[in-house]
C-alpha cells in the first residue's frame, strides 16, 4: 500500500515508525511517574524472542510477534511487583541492571548464537504494518490521556502521596503501565527483527536508550504528540544534518539532554516551559498581544 | 586464597568507585552517572603527568586535582541550575547521563578513540611472600590505600567539625544554613573528595591493565551502582564491605563459572539485593516508598 | 509603639513579603532593642513565620530594609545572616536527629575555638540541667520538650546578638512549657535579645518586654506586654 514510495523513504519511515513505538514505550512509563531505563532490554528480549520462535521453530511472523509482546509483559511484571514498591531511584538503576543483564545473556548464551547474533530473519514487515500499529497505538494514548486511568496516572506523577489520599491505587497503576511499557518495547523489537532480517545483542545498548531519552524530553512528557513529533523531526534533522555515526554525535545528544533539563525538566512543550517562553515574550513591549 | 587476595585487591578499588559515589549520593542526594568520567579524566590527567616526567606520587596528585575540579565545576554549575529550579530526581539522573556522553564524547576526540598505555614505572612491582602465597605488591598497595581512605573518612565525617557540617547539610540544608553552615562550600567539599577518591581509583585501573581510554570508565560505572546497593546507599563502610565482598564475588564468579559471567556479577548483585534487601547491608530502611 | 533605650540590635523598615501574587508580609515595621525580649503574636497563617524566615533570609523580601547592628542583611545568604548574629530556631525544632545532643550543641558553635566550644557546652549544661544525662543521645530520639532546649542551646552555642525562636511551645505539654519559659527567662537574663514568634499569647507576654501582633501579614497593634490585657489578647487572637 506504501510501494510508491521511494525505497529509501520508506526506509526511513519504517525506522522511525518503529523509534516511535519505543518512544511511546518510555513515555507511558513516564507518565506514571516511573522513571525505567530497561526499555533496550525489553526490546532486546522482545526482538530475541520472535527472531528464535520463528527461525528455530518455524512460526509464522504475526505468532512469533505476539509471542515476543507476551514475554515482554511477562517479564515487566515479574520484575515490576518487588522493584515497583521501591523508591525511584532503586527502580532507575534496578531497571539498568536488568537491561545489562539481559543483552549481556544474550551475548553469552549458545541458543542465541551470542555476540554474532541471527541473520536470516523473514521480513514480513510493511509500511503498513508498521503505520497501522503506530496508528493504533497512538489512539489509545489519546484514549488514555482523556480517561480516568490517564488522569490518574498523572496524578501519581505529579504527587504520589496525594494521589493514594485520594484513592488512586497507586502500584496498581503503576504495574500496569509498567506491563504496557515492557509489552510495548517488546513488540518494537520484534518489529525492528523482522524488518531488518538481522539483530545483534550490541544494537540494545545504552546509547539506544539517550536517544530516546532526548526524543522524549525534547517533545515532552505530558502528552504522545510531542515526543511523536520529536521522533520525526530529529530523524529528519538527523538525514540533513549527517550527524549520525560521527565522533560527536554523542555530544550532541548529551548536551541537548542536559540543556533541556535545565530549561524543561518536563520537556520543551510542558505547560511550565510554554508559560514561562510566553512570560517572557509578554514582557517585550514591542511585541503586541 | 590467591583468588581471594585478587578479589580483595580489585574489590579495594571497587570501594573506592563506592565512596565517592555514596558521598555524593549521602550528602546531596544525586547518583552521579559522571563518576566514570570522572574516573577516566582523573587517570588521563596523572597520565599527561607521568608522561611529561614528574614522579608518580605528583601525578597521582594531579590527577587527583582534575578529577575535583571537573567533579566541583559540573556541580557548581548545572546541577547548581537544577537545585535551584527544585528539580525532581530524574531532572539529575537525567542531566548527569547527558553531561557523562559530552565528557567521554569529548575524551573520545582528542584521544582519536586510542587506548593509550599507561607506565608501570614508579609503582610497586613484584610479589611478596604473604602467609605461604605470592602476593603482588602492587594489590598490597591498592589494598592498604583504600583501607587507609576508608579510615580517613571515617574519622573525617564523625570527628570533625567538617564532617559535622557534612552530614548537617546531608539530613537537612535549611537547618545547616540557619546554624551558620554554607551549603554550598560542604557540596564543593563533598566533590572534592569524592573526585580524588574517583582519580585515584582510575589511576589504580590504569596501571592494572596497564592502559588506559575514554572508554575505561564505562563498566564501573554500574559496578559502583552495584557496591553502593550491596552496602547500603549512604554508608560509608557500607561502601567498602560492598566493594570487597563485589571483588570477591566476581573473582570467583571468573574462575568458577567463566570471565564472560563476571561480566555480569555487578548487575546480577544489583538485582538481587533490590529483591531481597533493597536496603543494602548497612543502608538504612529508607528504601521503600509509601 | 513604643521603643527601647539603647541602640537597636535588630531593624525591620517597610518589610513586604510575596509568595506568588499574594502578599504574604505587607510593610512591617520592627525594632528590637539590646537585652530585649520582643514577641510576635497572631493566629495561624498571620505571617509570624514568614516574618522570621525572611530574617534569617530563607525567603527574600520585595521590598523593605533589615539592618542587625545597622548592617543591612537583605540579600545575604542564610548563612551569613547566622554568623552574624541572628540565630533562628525554626518551627518544629529542627534537630539533626542522627547526631548527639553534643553533636548539635557543637553544630551551633560553628567557628568558635574548640576549647570554647567545650565551655561553651558546659555553660548549657548548666543553663538546662535536665540535659546532662542526654548528652549522648541521639538527638531525634529525644522528647519534644528535650528537643526544644537543644534547639535553644544549640543557637545559644553561636552567643547571638538576636535569638528568634518559632513558636517554642507547639506540642508540647503545659508542665514541659513551663520549663521552656524557664529556660528562655535565662536567655533573657544572660543579655542576648529575643524574638519570640507564638501563638499562645499568654505565653509570650509572660516572657517578652514588649509585642506586635500580626494578622493576615500586617502589624495591627504593638505595645509594652502591660498594655495587652486580657480582652485586647482575646479580640485578636481567638
Amino acid at each position: 500500500m506504501f510501494e510508491w514510495i521511494p525505497a529509501y523513504q520508506r526506509f526511513l519511515l519504517d525506522v522511525t515508525l518503529i523509534d516511535i513505538i519505543l518512544v511511546i514505550s518510555l513515555l507511558i512509563l513516564f507518565q506514571c511517574g516511573l522513571f525505567s531505563m530497561a526499555t533496550a532490554g525489553f526490546a532486546a528480549i522482545g526482538g530475541y524472542t520472535s527472531a528464535l520462535l520463528v527461525t528455530d521453530a518455524d512460526w509464522p511472523v504475526p505468532l512469533g510477534i505476539l509471542a515476543a509482546v507476551f514475554v515482554g509483559a511477562t517479564l515487566a511484571v515479574s520484575f515490576g511487583l518487588p522493584v515497583l514498591r521501591l523508591r525511584g531511584i532503586y527502580l532507575a538503576l534496578g531497571s539498568l541492571a536488568l537491561a545489562q543483564v539481559i543483552v549481556i545473556g544474550i551475548a553469552n548464551v549458545g541458543f542465541t548464537n551470542g555476540v554474532f547474533g541471527i541473520s536470516g530473519i523473514p521480513t514480513e514487515v510493511t509500511t503498513g504494518w508498521l503505520v497501522a500499529i503506530v496508528a493504533v497505538i497512538l489512539l489509545v494514548m489519546e484514549l488514555i490521556h482523556r480517561s480516568h486511568f490517564g488522569r490518574a496516572m498523572k496524578a501519581i506523577r505529579l504527587d504520589e502521596h496525594t494521589a493514594a489520599g485520594l484513592g488512586i491505587n497507586v502500584f496498581a497503576y503503576r504495574m500496569a503501565t509498567f506491563g504496557i511499557g515492557g509489552a510495548m518495547a517488546a513488540m518494537a523489537g520484534a518489529l525492528e527483527a523482522h524488518r531488518t532480517a538481522v539483530i545483534s545483542p550490541d544494537q540494545y545498548d545504552f546509547g539506544l536508550l539517550v536517544v530516546l531519552l532526548t526524543y522524549m524530553f525534547v517533545g515532552g512528557v505530558e502528552h504522545w504528540l510531542g515526543p511523536v513529533l520529536a521522533t520525526i523531526g530529529f530523524r529528519i534533522l538527523n538525514e540533513n544534518l549527517e550527524f549520525a555515526g560521527t565522533d560527536w554525535e554523542n555530544f550532541y545528544y548529551g548536551s541537548i539532554l542536559v540543556v533541556v533539563m535545565l530549561l524543561a525538566p518536563d520537556g520543551l512543550t510542558s505547560r511550565r516551559f510554554t508559560q514561562r517562553l510566553a512570560r517572557i515574550f509578554r514582557r517585550r513591549p514591542d511585541l503586541a498581544t | 586464597m590467591q583468588q581471594t587476595i585478587n578479589g580483595l585487591a580489585s574489590g579495594s578499588i571497587y570501594a573506592l568507585l563506592g565512596l565517592g559515589v555514596t558521598l555524593i549520593w549521602g550528602v546531596l542526594h544525586v547518583l552521579t552517572f559522571t563518576h566514570a568520567q570522572v574516573l577516566t579524566w582523573g587517570a588521563f590527567g596523572s597520565l599527561i603527568a607521568i608522561n611529561r616526567g614528574y614522579p608518580v606520587p605528583v601525578a597521582i596528585l594531579v590527577g587527583m586535582a582534575v578529577a575535583a575540579g571537573l567533579s566541583v565545576l559540573i556541580d557548581s554549575t548545572v546541577l547548581e541550575m537544577l537545585r535551584r529550579r527544585g528539580a525532581s530526581e530524574y531532572a539529575f539522573v537525567v542531566a548527569t547521563i547527558g553531561l557523562a556522553f559530552m565528557l567521554e564524547s569529548i575524551l573520545r576526540n582528542r584521544t582519536r578513540a586510542r587506548v593509550e598505555p599507561y607506565s608501570r614505572d614508579g609503582f610497586p612491582r613484584g610479589p611478596i611472600e604473604l602467609l605461604g602465597q605470592n602476593v603482588p605488591k602492587l594489590q598490597l598497595a591498592v589494598l592498604a590505600t583504600s583501607l587507609i581512605a576508608m579510615a580517613g573518612l571515617a574519622i573525617w565525617l564523625n570527628h570533625t567539625r567538617a564532617g559535622r557540617g557534612m552530614k548537617a547539610v546531608a539530613y537537612s540544608p535549611e537547618t545547616a544554613t540557619l546554624l551558620g553552615i554554607n551549603p554550598r562550600f560542604i557540596y564543593a567539599v563533598a566533590y572534592t573528595v569524592s573526585g580524588m577518591l574517583a582519580a585515584l581509583a582510575g589511576v589504580f585501573v590504569a596501571v592494572s591493565t596497564a592502559s588506559v581510554s575514554y572508554s575505561s570508565g564505562d563498566r564501573l560505572l554500574l559496578t559502583a551502582f552495584a557496591v553502593i546497593i550491596l552496602g547500603g546507599m549512604g554508608s560509608v563502610p557500607g561502601a567498602v564491605v560492598g566493594g570487597l565482598i563485589l571483588g570477591v564475588i566476581e573473582v570467583y564468579a571468573t574462575v568458577h563459572v567463566s570471565s564472560k559471567f563476571s561480566e555480569v556479577v555487578a548487575y546480577l548483585v544489583i538485582l538481587v539485593v533490590l529483591l531481597v534487601r533493597p536496603s543494602g547491608l548497612f543502608g538504612a530502611k529508607e528504601a521503600t516508598r509509601v | 509603639m513604643t521603643g527601647s533605650q539603647g541602640n537597636a540590635v535588630l531593624e525591620v523598615s517597610d518589610l513586604t513579603v510575596r509568595y506568588g501574587a499574594a502578599v504574604a508580609l505587607r510593610g512591617i515595621d520592627l525594632v528590637i532593642g539590646e537585652q530585649e525580649a520582643v514577641a510576635v503574636l497572631g493566629p495561624n497563617g498571620a505571617g509570624k513565620t514568614t516574618l522570621l524566615r525572611t530574617i534569617s533570609g530563607l525567603l527574600k523580601p520585595a521590598a523593605g530594609q533589615i539592618e542587625l547592628d545597622s548592617h543591612s542583611m537583605v540579600g545575604r545568604p542564610a548563612y551569613r545572616i547566622a554568623r552574624a548574629g541572628f540565630v533562628h530556631a525554626p518551627e518544629g525544632r529542627s534537630m539533626i536527629a542522627p547526631l548527639t545532643v553534643t553533636e548539635n550543641l557543637q553544630l551551633g558553635a560553628g567557628r568558635r575555638a574548640r576549647s570554647d566550644v567545650a565551655a561553651g557546652i558546659d555553660e548549657m549544661i548548666e543553663l538546662f540541667p535536665s540535659l546532662r544525662a542526654r548528652m549522648g543521645t541521639k538527638a531525634g530520639l529525644l522528647s519534644g520538650g528535650e528537643q526544644q532546649m537543644v534547639a535553644i542551646a544549640r543557637a545559644l552555642m553561636a552567643q547571638p546578638k538576636v535569638l528568634a525562636i518559632d513558636e517554642p511551645s507547639m506540642g508540647l505539654a503545659p508542665v514541659v512549657v513551663d520549663a521552656v519559659l524557664e529556660a528562655l527567662r535565662k536567655v533573657i537574663d544572660s543579655g542576648t535579645s529575643l524574638l519570640l514568634a507564638e501563638q499562645n499569647a499568654r505565653l509570650a507576654l509572660a516572657v517578652a518586654d514588649r509585642a506586635y501582633v500580626l494578622v493576615h501579614g500586617e502589624v495591627v497593634k504593638s505595645g509594652n506586654s502591660d498594655e495587652f490585657g486580657d480582652e485586647l489578647i482575646e479580640s485578636y487572637l481567638t
